[in-house]
């Protein structure tokens, strides 16, 4: 096992890092398609990937954290599937699915696929797991199925789904975690019906072991359902918490791939030729809270001036060394539900900020009350942002604090008057702004929704045409921006240093990848 | 932490004196006649001045950002550079100063004000009391410093005043032997005096003469102390749980730069040269202290 | 060894309640966050009944006697908690970082002592001369360093510069004791430098106390040469010093650790703790705490057994 090529990495010049776009690459660019003679696959081989979290849990339910998701679809398979490039949904343990009405969905389910343990997937299958996502009391994914009534096997591998409202976005949230179907023997026969740690699916690989914080290990299911897939003989997840020491391992040949990067890793991994550092659009975006129910922000005119005073370009240039997007939309540029007219609603205009401040009565400014995270990333962050509103007389007083105390203090307590906070990663716009601006949201710290969201907010859920359903999204992107209900800072990227001897692995918009049609030259 | 003189209890313990002569002592002669201690109170005053002029002196607002011209290499308009979001190094060093100082200073007050009464008051009563405290006291040093100091900032909360009291409190027990076994000393000293026929009430002279005689050794120990403060500062700074952002610390400014190390590997310097060259000072100042008022220990 | 059973028991008699104290302090802390530590241990999503279930759970309603006993007892059946912010059992993580803290702050230890001693001695043999001066202000500027930048400075220099060693990261020793070895060099040595500089100081004046003895004088007195002073002699009387030094020096290794680990990204327990800190994850920084103060106790008294095998009389006279 050798460390590091002996060869020197050309010093990366502190111009080239910074000068963005030009020398690191596109950031809007997807990632390219199938290259005109793609190389056949071969099987076998292990995958080595590298990720810096520790799954909370391994069953779907009870995880909380996208980064799970490195791991998951390797051993669950989904009802529905999704392109994870623009996140159309596709066919999976549901070879088809149909709204009879506004509030029936009729699943057709495949046949013959067995789970891990040797039990039939079949639609009584699918009813315990649904009910298990609805009732169970450690289940994390109640809100994602909240509109479903009742569940139940209308046929052999039929489902029937009731739901109290219309709800197009269900789809969408049975291709996320309440899709994931959990083998039904396997939670019967555990302890608690706790299969945190003993995950049984009928994905493509089957779950060996974990080892808490270091390393998780899957194997081909010799029996899957899907011909010819997996490519793979077995994965191994290696958790290591530092970003920089995850992606060294990948230049120095220790892992294949290192997942969940930032920015620094990337333009450093661009320096060597023997990798292949990647930065694709995502869906996650950087902004914040705001409480609009109560204190200064509850006046329009101040948040549309912050929103004014930041310079995204510039937040996008340095935090994320171009990689990312600076506008105000909550979708990357060319994503179905995005605007393309109001992608830019805010530009940068410290004069509009500063009248609009005036015209709220505060000429000299204000002082907003503001929770960040303490770690260096969010520091630096925080730094910029603060920054920039002081220019227009909007100052912030930060006080770091630990992230899920940051959410308890702001959201649960009501102190303070804005949070800042990476979210987004959801496999459907209306869950999106449901979730962060909806009354009973659990972000929405005021607990309010302005005049005119909720038609639009049940428009969204309740129609089922994609083009009139795209209007819909793009008119409520325009009510988002120009009530400002948060301020927006700029869309993060997927980012992934890889091996070049590793073929379609996708990160995806959403960072999820699926490891069905993953293959690695051998040497 | 470094903790030299933390390690042997016995090497702080000055020989047993009878009461002392008030000595005039000859300040100027003295630095002349010891260069380190010139230079380091020298390089001290400075500091000291740098950190209190700061706000003059600094050619830029320390906070003050370029997103233009970021992790900038020395040049004419920033002498020392400038960091990841174009802060110029040099005024966010002497900023750093302020707080570098406040931290240390601040650190090792609590200390001398925790743990000089409790030693003395141990040292006095002797007894019980001497064998519980003395076990508390043994009880906190067995902590690793930094460990302490990190859980108890990790409870009380992150900032600079939280860390430093935590600092603090690693510092009193270190204090409060060297004043117990000081007290002690000279509380054998004067009983056998003052048993022999004073008179006068025994309490009033251990007073008199055990803090002006037992505060020497704790002069010396409190100057290295202040090296130890501030590395620690600097070290919880690093971990992000001293000072916070914006506001600049040497620590703090080493964490970032090394963030960025591959990139501009150049930033990592200035702070932690101010570091070294700063405890390398309160070392070499408490080391000729250390000789100045004990002269029989040659230390080298 | 009979003395030294008496020895041990004695110093065990000492210690218990030092360790007492040392745990009521870790046990405490939780009582210094602001707020209350039920509503901080709920997390987010608490309820009001979670955070009363909790409140049971944990006994914050009880006295705070009965709180710490009821603490103490399950900690040392292991039960240490769960972290707040992944629900790990603190215990399973400790055992799975603390061989990697442990490998760094032996290294350094042996490294230190293979590097100061022998200075200690050069220069205490040579007093007055050069390298004496040299080695003393080397000595004095490996206390003052902040060894987290000497760590930066390496890992640019030798690991990314000359890629000779890796810059960050660890291997676990069990998995593979080279590679670990490997990986654990550059963070050791960084950790070493302070041990080098006590070491040799403390070596340096020992030494020259016991050269400059009447013992030693008579011995030379009659005629016996320098090489049999100072090995059979001088250091003989030294080693205990030696020991005690070294045994001390664990106590700042760790300490030390918790930033080095931060810097060299090395999976231990220091690096844990800082983090945890970081995230007010109280029982993990409890349970850290709890753990390295035991091992310091222990180690102290071992370094006691050792000292007492090694000269007779310090079993006599502890």
């Amino acid at each position: 096992m050798t460390m590091g090529s002996s060869k020197r990495l050309p010093n990366i010049t502190r111009r080239a890092m910074l000068a963005g776009t030009a020398a690191i690459g596109g950031s809007l660019v997807l990632p390219a398609q199938a290259r005109a003679q793609a190389p056949q696959p071969t099987t076998g081989g292990t995958l080595r990937v590298a990720m810096p979290y520790n799954p909370a849990a391994l069953d779907p339910l009870t995880g909380r954290n996208n980064p799970d998701f490195n791991t998951l679809f390797a051993i669950y398979d989904a009802l529905i599937d999704f392109d994870p490039n623009t996140l159309e949904l596709k066919p999976m343990l549901a070879k088809s699915w149909t709204f009879t009405d506004p509030t029936t969905l009729v699943l057709e389910l495949v046949e013959g696929v067995e789970f891990h343990d040797g039990e039939p997937f079949n639609a009584e299958a699918v009813v315990f797991h649904l009910e298990r996502c609805m009732n169970y009391a450690r289940s994390n994914v109640k809100s994602d199925v909240a509109s479903i009534d009742k569940v139940e096997a209308t046929g052999p591998y039929q489902v029937t789904i009731r739901t109290k409202h219309p709800d197009a976005s269900l789809p969408a949230a049975l291709s996320d975690r309440p899709g994931c179907i959990v083998s039904p023997k396997s939670v019967k026969e555990a302890a608690d019906g706790n299969v945190d740690r003993n995950p049984v699916g009928t994905g493509p690989f089957k779950f060996v072991e974990w080892r808490d914080n270091d390393l998780i290990k899957v194997e081909k299911n010799t029996n899957y359902w899907q011909d010819g897939q997996p490519y793979l003989n077995a994965i191994e997840f290696r958790i290591i918490n530092e970003l920089n020491t995850a992606a060294r391992t990948v230049m120095a040949g220790q892992s294949d791939v290192a997942l969940n990067l930032a920015a620094q890793q990337i333009a450093i991994a661009r320096r060597d030729e023997n990798v292949v550092a990647e930065a694709t659009p995502s869906l996650i975006y950087y902004t914040s809270f705001l409480n609009y129910a109560e204190g200064p922000l509850s006046d329009v005119r101040i948040r549309q001036a912050m929103n004014w005073a930041l310079n995204r370009e510039d937040l996008n240039r340095v935090l994320v060394l171009g990689l990312g997007q600076g506008h105000c939309s909550m979708f990357p540029t060319g994503f179905w539900a995005n605007d393309p007219e109001t992608e830019n609603y805010y530009t940068h205009d410290l004069d509009r900020a500063k009248k609009l401040l005036a015209e709220a009565g505060v000429p000299n400014g204000v002082e907003i009350q503001t929770w960040s995270w303490p770690d260096q990333a969010a520091v630096q962050r925080q730094e910029v942002i603060s920054s920039q509103l002081a220019q227009a007389g909007i100052r912030l007083k930060v006080t770091p604090v630990p992230p899920a105390q940051a959410m308890q203090n702001f959201l649960d307590e009501k102190k303070g008057h804005q949070l800042l906070s990476p979210t987004g990663g959801l496999p459907d716009p209306s869950i999106t702004y449901d979730r962060q601006f909806s009354g009973n949201a659990y972000r929405n710290a005021g607990k309010i929704e302005l005049p005119g969201f909720r038609e639009l907010m049940d428009a969204s859920l309740s129609t089922f045409e994609p083009e009139p359903r795209q209007k819909v999204m793009y008119r409520m992107q325009r009510f988002v921006l120009e009530n400002a209900l948060h301020l927006p800072q700029y869309m993060s990227a997927s980012m992934t240093v890889r091996t070049p001897r590793l073929h379609e692995f996708v990160f995806g918009l959403l960072n999820r990848p699926k490891f069905h049609k993953v293959w690695l030259e051998q040497a | 932490m470094t903790d030299t003189h933390m390690t042997i209890p016995a090497a702080t313990t000055a020989p047993a004196r009878s009461l002392p002569a008030p000595n005039r002592f000859r300040f100027w002669a003295w630095l002349r006649s010891d260069k380190r201690a010139a230079i380091s109170l020298a390089y001290l005053t400075l500091l000291v001045l740098a950190a209190l002029l700061a706000p003059y002196i600094a050619p830029y607002p320390p906070n003050e950002q370029n997103l233009l011209d970021l992790l900038m290499p020395p040049s004419q308009a920033h002498w020392l550079g400038t960091d990841d979001l174009g802060r110029d190094t040099l005024s966010r060093l002497l900023y750093g100063a302020h707080n570098a100082l406040y931290a240390a200073f601040l650190a090792v007050g609590i200390g001398v004000a925790i743990g000089v009464p409790v030693g003395v008051f141990i040292g006095f009563v002797g007894g019980w009391v001497d064998e519980l405290m003395s076990r508390v006291i043994d009880g906190i040093l067995a902590f690793p410093p930094l460990v302490l100091a990190v859980a108890v900032t990790g409870a009380l909360g992150i900032g600079l005043t939280n860390a430093m009291i935590a600092v603090g409190f690693a510092f009193a027990p270190v204090l409060a032997r060297t004043m117990r076994a000081q007290t002690l000393v000279v509380k054998n000293a004067l009983y056998v005096e003052a048993a022999q026929g004073f008179g006068a009430s025994r309490m009033h002279l251990i007073l008199r003469h055990i803090l002006p005689n037992a505060i020497q050794p704790v002069i010396v120990e409190v100057t290295l102390m202040l090296a130890v403060a501030l590395l620690a500062e600097a070290g919880l700074s690093f971990l992000s749980l001293g000072v916070q952002p914006p506001e600049s610390s040497w620590g703090g400014m080493l964490a970032r730069a090394y963030h960025y190390v591959e990139v501009a590997p150049a930033q990592m310097y200035a702070p932690g040269l101010a570091i070294l060259f700063t405890a390398l000072a309160f070392n070499a100042l408490g080391e000729s202290i250390r000789v100045l008022l004990d002269p029989t220990v040659k230390r080298g | 060894m009979n003395a030294i059973t008496l020895m041990v028991v004695r110093r065990l008699g000492q210690l218990i309640p030092v360790a007492l104290v040392a745990t009521f302090v870790v046990f405490s802390l939780v009582f210094l966050m602001p707020g209350d530590p039920a509503i901080i241990m709920a997390g987010e999503y608490a309820t009001p009944e979670r955070i009363a279930e909790i409140r049971k759970i944990h006994g914050f309603d009880q006295p705070m006697l009965v709180q710490y006993l009821t603490w103490l007892w399950k900690a040392v059946h292991f039960d240490l908690g769960t972290s707040l912010y992944s629900s790990e059992e603190v215990a399973q993580l400790i055992v799975d970082r603390l061989p990697h803290t442990i490998l760094l702050v032996v290294y350094a230890l042996v490294l230190g002592s293979i590097v100061g001693i022998p200075l200690g001695i050069a220069a205490a043999t040579r007093q007055g001369s050069t390298l004496d001066k040299l080695i003393t202000t080397v000595a004095s500027l490996g206390v003052a360093i902040p060894n987290f930048w000497l760590g930066i400075i390496l890992v640019t220099m030798f690991a990314l510069s000359w890629h000779v060693f890796p810059a960050t990261g660890a291997v676990s020793f069990g998995e593979n004791p080279f590679e670990a070895i490997y990986y654990a060099t550059l963070p050791a040595i960084a950790l070493s430098v302070g041990v080098v500089a006590v070491l040799a100081r403390q070596v340096r004046s020992a030494l020259l106390e016991v050269l400059g003895s009447q013992y030693i004088r008579t011995l030379r007195a009659k005629g016996l040469g320098s090489g049999a002073i100072l090995w059979k002699h001088g250091l003989r009387n030294v080693a205990v010093t030696m020991l005690t030094i070294a045994g001390l020096q664990v106590n700042r290794l760790f300490s030390s650790a918790v930033i080095l680990e931060a810097v060299f990204a090395v999976p231990g327990v220091g690096n844990l703790i800082s983090y945890s800190a970081l995230n007010k994850d109280i029982p993990v920084v409890q349970g850290i705490a709890l753990m390295l103060v035991v091992v310091v106790i222990l180690t102290n008294l071992l370094v006691d057994v050792l000292n007492a095998i090694l000269d007779p009389r310090v079993a006599a006279s502890t």
